[in-house]
């Protein structure tokens, strides 16, 4: 829109609004809001489908498939402030969805990649602070965790990685995956166990 | 499903949940005697320790990045599925009709709410508050009012009925330079606070 010079216009970045304010104005149709949202949401979502996944192209389709889902339905959203928890949800199904497709055709099944093989990535960053010997534990301690998650059950792995990794709460989790919540802390406490037995074995 | 329910125990009878909650804290009596929970703590605590790690990497790794095509694609599939609104018949000259778009006259209330402190502007609604111009071919050139239907936020401690008064101004004067329209009715729902 071309503004003009009758009144002065204060235009606010959406980075310096709260989060309801900007979903509110991308369901009025705000392509700027949405683009911020998409920002905002594509790497969690993206690394939630790659530990799901294990795989870079399927956990980007998720993120497309996701988002591009996210603004035709954004004007059925009812409370703003569920926005969050709606794309997780969203995302979270995608994966299952594609998990179940795997299992029927199981020729499409993937080799176990580890961290640095898929993700082209090297672990540095602050957590190993330039220490070569820190940084190999590190990755020892990710592939195992990375390959004991493989061998979880998908809703299993979808209730671990969201509570453990995406901090999401019991109640979103059990609704996004339509059961209670005392399944998910149940299927939360089997996942630990069984992570903690693949990991030891791992060592 | 009951079996799916259950949180698994150890063999001593305390409750894998328990062990975990308290993983950071030295063993109690028990854990201290326990075989089993010695070895669940050690197994867990390691766990608890790669789960830090992973969220910490995971989140900081420029390679745990869908690549810049993914947004690309999301935005042009958003821009070609754009949604405008209503298109609002606002002047009828003898050469035809002038239609704005609801959602450029809500960026246009947006902005104008942006300027005054502790408001901001949420879902907007716009009608034309006159008889349609199709059912009414009357003289032409004849310029109609809006109603604006605005929810908002305020930040906490905002003194609300001024804050609306402002805010009423405001978007008159926007919706009077900008679109060339009066601005009718001006409903303000506020639906939340925000702390500043």
């Amino acid at each position: 829109m071309q503004m003009d010079r009758r009144e002065p216009v204060v235009v606010i970045r959406p980075d310096e609004l709260d989060e309801t304010t900007v979903v509110a104005r991308a369901q009025d149709g705000d392509l700027d809001a949405f683009e911020y949202l998409v920002g905002e949401y594509q790497g969690k979502l993206f690394r939630l489908a790659f530990r799901m996944l294990n795989d870079r192209g399927e956990a980007e389709d998720v993120v497309q498939d996701t988002l591009v889902a996210c603004w035709r339905k954004l004007p059925l959203l009812t409370h703003a402030q569920a926005f969050g928890g709606w794309l997780y949800q969203m995302a979270t199904n995608r994966c299952l969805d594609t998990l179940r497709r795997r299992s029927i055709h199981p020729e499409t099944i993937q080799e176990p990649a580890t961290l640095e093989e898929s993700a082209g990535c090297t672990v540095s960053g602050p957590e190993a602070g330039g220490d070569p010997a820190r940084a190999a534990e590190i990755s020892l301690e990710l592939d195992g965790l990375a390959a004991a998650l493989e061998t979880l059950p998908p809703t299993q792995r979808a209730c671990w990685l969201l509570r453990e990794i995406h901090g999401r709460s019991y109640a979103e989790i059990a609704s996004t995956l339509k059961v209670s919540e005392q399944t998910v802390r149940g299927r939360l406490a089997r996942a630990r166990i069984q992570l903690a037995e693949k990991m030891s074995q791992w060592r | 499903m009951a079996l799916d329910d259950n949180i698994p125990r150890l063999g001593c009878g305390r409750s894998i949940d328990e062990v975990w909650t308290t993983i950071d804290q030295p063993p109690n009596a028990h854990e201290q005697d326990c075989d089993q929970c010695r070895t669940a703590r050690a197994s867990l605590a390691q766990l608890s320790e790669a789960t830090r790690t992973m969220r910490g990497h995971d989140e900081e790794d420029p390679g745990l990045q869908p690549r810049s095509a993914v947004k690309d694609a999301i935005m042009s599939l958003a821009r070609a599925e754009v949604r405008r609104g209503n298109r609002i018949p606002i002047h009828q000259v003898e050469q035809g009709v002038i239609e704005v778009s609801e959602q450029a006259i809500s960026t246009v209330i947006w902005f104008g709410a942006d300027a005054l402190p502790g408001v901001r502007a949420r879902r907007c609604r716009v009608h034309p508050d006159y008889p349609d111009i199709a059912d009414n071919p009357g003289p032409p050139a004849r310029t109609a009012g809006l109603t604006v239907d605005l929810r908002i936020a305020v930040a906490t401690g905002t003194y609300i009925p001024e804050a609306a008064h402002r805010l009423r101004q405001r978007i008159t004067g926007m919706i009077t330079a900008h679109v060339g329209l009066n601005a009718g009715t001006i409903n303000i729902v506020v639906e939340d606070l925000y702390d500043v």
